[in-house]
């Protein structure tokens, strides 16, 4: 079930409406937790039993650590978490990646091995709901937060559906207080919300949707295209990942809003940075802020000098790469932003020339435009021959990709910079209702037509 | 109550904005943007909508048309009875009454009407009630209002239990409204490289005069694969249960009434004769509706006695046609059957030119 299909919209009706009737805070969690599973349940039902797991473990993992008086007892609690959830992720999401990488190695130094590799099919949200029942035992051990008694609700805050399967991550401090209160209507910002999920509509299924198409042509067949139309598969790549993800997490924002849930921003239009640091500020940052505060800060972070901190953030954007997908690819475009994270730090450090504006934000967009080559391109083949062809500017391929496609793009390029420079939300949110009612008429019938055909999954499913 | 009025009122609000905004663009699209292609259907309708068509003999009608009758076998068996017969089959599966009369419109416009052409027809199909089937693109091509009069018409004559009636009158509804919205519409007019043509199962992969060769759709179409194997599962229960039984018995009363479904096939019939060609209704062999078929040629021949009819309708009459050994599945002949069913066909049709002349 996805947010743009129309049998979304009948269950999000069916829940909103039962559950704002509901008064009793038990009974509304209660509801929550069964549309949730069966969210879950819609995609694949085999796998609500890890959902189970995760949760079962680490609300008991959080209750013993906070029992326990020594730090030791504390921290072998902690290992049980990391073990199961880790442990989840490596089996279903690594195990593959793990057996053919240390089948490479070893018959690189002569031993013959027979691979053997399973079918796994990777269980939809995995990486999400992990990393964040991961983050709650590791805050309960930090004390930062107390362990949660009711198992509602932790079973509520890991399986909550707007955000199940493709985030935004949250965290327990953010959300369980927010399970201890009954929500009021009256709290919730509904022009906000609709507004939202309308815009997250407009970029998944008539943006992201409909530019998939050429970016799967070029990325299968690079050698077949002009050096002109590589480089606008590569611009239209940039341009679907980011309106897929960010018009997801529009749509899970608004609907979690709509059930009076805050659930943290996602993106800052990260295309604006000025640079890596920048980008990383606004790119998938409850993922960036989760591998800062869980694996940088853990692995020691800045505190033991400048070499150190360097390794840690190698390790971190390595390891960040890595949680997209078993390919070495990712973790290249992860070792790539790293670099670029490094040299980053290095200039700032050394040189007190900063670059103007807007050069510094085409510079960086070059730069995000050319690692998201190899996020995207199946192997380091593909990837290269595009590179190589964009930058000498010479391709056998004489396909091209028509006209039309350069303009969509340029055009909703254009209409994000000025939705971003003139504040539109806002100024759409201040409508009167009447006005407001029209306007998401308006939008929803531009919503419809321009639909993509079919129903794409959303690109961040598969991690 | 009172708290309830202001929610009410801006979606009423939007609602409104939703379809007058969606009513313009429409209406905006329908002078710029081109009709989705929706595979078999468009690839036919090019096809007839020849200027110089040749054809003096069409074949119109559902997936028994497209299955059941081999225009070559035609042809040649006509040949032997000294008639020249040129013919196409512009069967497709699950043509509804709305697609049916596009077929007729184009028809009207193509081709030579000296010698009169001969124009069999069948019983369209009513709209299925399937979601999924309301928001194809096949269904959405035909959404005018004038499309929305031949889905009534053809639902609300079906010998069916109202309540049937009213569901496949709601399905109807949903897909105009679907139209209505224009959705993907604008996409498909920017974007028609990307427009996802999906097979949509019914075969056709490889056609003579717009007949399939059902060993070649077997080979590579899945879902026609499937349906065959099942009914080679079945064939010999199918055979002793349903055939050999119908073989034996006499035609049962129905409990609907046929007389509106024989008065819209009148229609259909009448609308081919308006634009200068002879309409034949064709009533396929169809063992689970027998019962039902033969009333409705009965009828159909009582109420429209200058309108011919072929009736496949009988088992004592045609028991090769009874034979499971010459069905790919419970509805449709096989390349046997087909040959057989169109060496007939074409017998009755030469019949019918002599007794004109």
């Amino acid at each position: 079930m996805l947010f743009t299909q129309p049998i979304f919209f009948l269950f999000f009706a069916f829940v909103f409406a039962l559950y704002w009737s509901l008064r009793n805070l038990s009974a509304r969690k209660a509801l929550l937790l069964i549309a949730s599973y069966a969210f879950y349940a819609a995609w694949d039902w085999r796998f609500l039993g890890l959902i189970l797991l995760s949760t079962i473990v680490d609300y008991l993992v959080a209750l013993k650590i906070e029992e326990s008086a020594s730090h030791k007892r504390k921290k072998r609690f902690l290992l049980i978490s990391l073990i199961v959830n880790l442990g989840m992720l490596a089996l279903f999401k690594y195990f593959n990646f793990f057996i053919e990488g240390a089948t490479d190695l070893l018959t690189a130094f002569g031993a013959q091995i027979n691979q053997t590799t399973l079918n796994i099919v990777l269980p939809v949200g995995i990486s999400f709901y992990t990393f964040q029942t991961l983050s709650y035992s590791i805050d309960v051990y930090r004390g930062k937060i107390k362990a949660e008694k009711s198992l509602l609700d932790i079973a509520v805050f890991v399986g909550f559906f707007p955000q199940l399967v493709a985030g935004p991550i949250v965290r327990a401090a953010d959300f369980l207080p927010q399970l201890h209160i009954t929500q009021n209507w009256k709290n919730v910002a509904v022009k906000s919300c609709l507004l939202l999920f309308a815009v997250g509509f407009f970029k998944k299924a008539c943006v992201s949707d409909n530019l998939a198409f050429y970016v799967d042509l070029i990325f299968s067949n690079p050698e077949g295209y002009t050096p002109q139309a590589l480089l606008l598969g590569s611009f239209l790549y940039a341009i679907q990942i980011y309106c897929d993800f960010s018009g997801y997490t529009d749509m899970a924002i608004a609907v979690a809003g709509l059930l009076g849930f805050h659930l943290p921003k996602n993106f800052d239009a990260p295309y604006l940075a000025r640079n890596v640091v920048d980008f990383w500020r606004r790119w998938h940052i409850s993922l960036s802020t989760w591998l800062r505060d869980y694996l940088y800060i853990s692995l020691g972070g800045n505190r033991h000098g400048e070499i150190k901190r360097y390794r840690n953030l190698m390790l971190t954007m390595l390891l960040g790469g890595l949680w997209h997908g078993a390919a070495w690819t990712f973790v290249f475009w992860g070792f790539l932003h790293g670099v670029g994270l490094y040299i980053n730090h290095l200039l700032k450090q050394f040189s007190s020339v900063r670059l103007p504006k807007y050069p510094a934000i085409a510079l960086t967009f070059i730069f995000v435009l050319m690692a998201w080559i190899y996020f995207r391109a199946p192997d380091f083949e593909t990837a290269s021959t595009l590179l190589v062809s964009i930058f000498s500017w010479s391709s056998e391929g004489q396909n091209t990709l028509p006209q039309t496609v350069l303009i969509a793009s340029m055009a909703c390029a254009l209409i994000h910079i000025v939705w971003q420079k003139w504040g539109m939300e806002s100024h759409l949110n201040s409508l009167s209702a009447d006005k407001f009612s029209i306007v998401l008429g308006f939008l929803w019938m531009v919503n419809f037509a321009l639909q993509a055909s079919g129903y794409a999954p959303f690109i961040y499913f598969q991690f | 109550m009172t708290r309830f009025i202001k929610p009410l009122k801006l979606i009423c609000i939007f609602l409104c904005a939703l379809l007058i905004f969606s009513g313009f663009t429409g209406w905006a699209l329908s002078t710029y943007a081109p009709n989705k292609p929706s595979g078999l259907i468009t690839e036919k309708l090019d096809y007839l909508r020849h200027d110089r068509l040749n054809e003096n003999v069409i074949f119109l009608g559902t997936s028994q048309t497209f299955r059941n009758v081999n225009p070559k076998i035609f042809d040649s068996r006509a040949e032997t009875q000294g008639c020249r017969f040129t013919s196409y089959n512009a069967g497709v599966p699950g043509l509804t009454l709305e697609e049916m009369m596009s077929f007729i419109e184009v028809l009207s416009l193509s081709g030579d009407k000296e010698g009169a052409r001969l124009v069999f027809f069948t019983d369209p199909l009513p709209p299925k009630p399937v979601l999924q089937d309301a928001k194809s693109t096949r269904t959405q091509n035909y959404s005018s209002i004038q499309d929305l009069k031949y889905r009534m018409e053809n639902v609300w004559s079906l010998p069916e239990p109202v309540w049937k009636r009213f569901a496949l009158t709601g399905f109807a509804g949903l897909s105009h409204l679907y139209a209505f919205l224009n959705i993907g519409d604008i996409s498909y007019w920017l974007f028609p490289q990307s427009y996802d043509a999906q097979a949509d199962g019914l075969g056709g992969l490889s056609m003579q005069k717009g007949f399939p060769s059902l060993s070649y759709d077997i080979e590579n179409d899945e879902t026609i694969r499937k349906r065959s194997d099942l009914f080679q599962a079945e064939h010999d229960i199918w055979q002793k249960n349903v055939l050999d039984k119908q073989l034996q018995t006499d035609a049962q009363d129905i409990s609907h009434d046929i007389k509106p479904r024989a008065k819209l096939l009148g229609k259909i019939a009448a609308s081919l004769s308006e634009k200068g060609d002879t309409p034949i209704l064709v009533i396929h062999p169809e063992p689970e509706t027998l019962a039902q078929d033969i009333a409705l040629a009965q009828t159909y021949a009582s109420l429209f006695p200058d309108y011919k009819v072929v009736s496949f309708a009988n088992p004592r009459l045609y028991p090769r046609l009874w034979d499971a050994a010459n069905w790919f599945d419970k509805t449709h002949l096989n390349e046997n059957g087909a040959k057989i069913l169109s060496a007939d066909l074409a017998n009755k049709a030469c019949a019918f030119m002599k007794e004109g002349r």
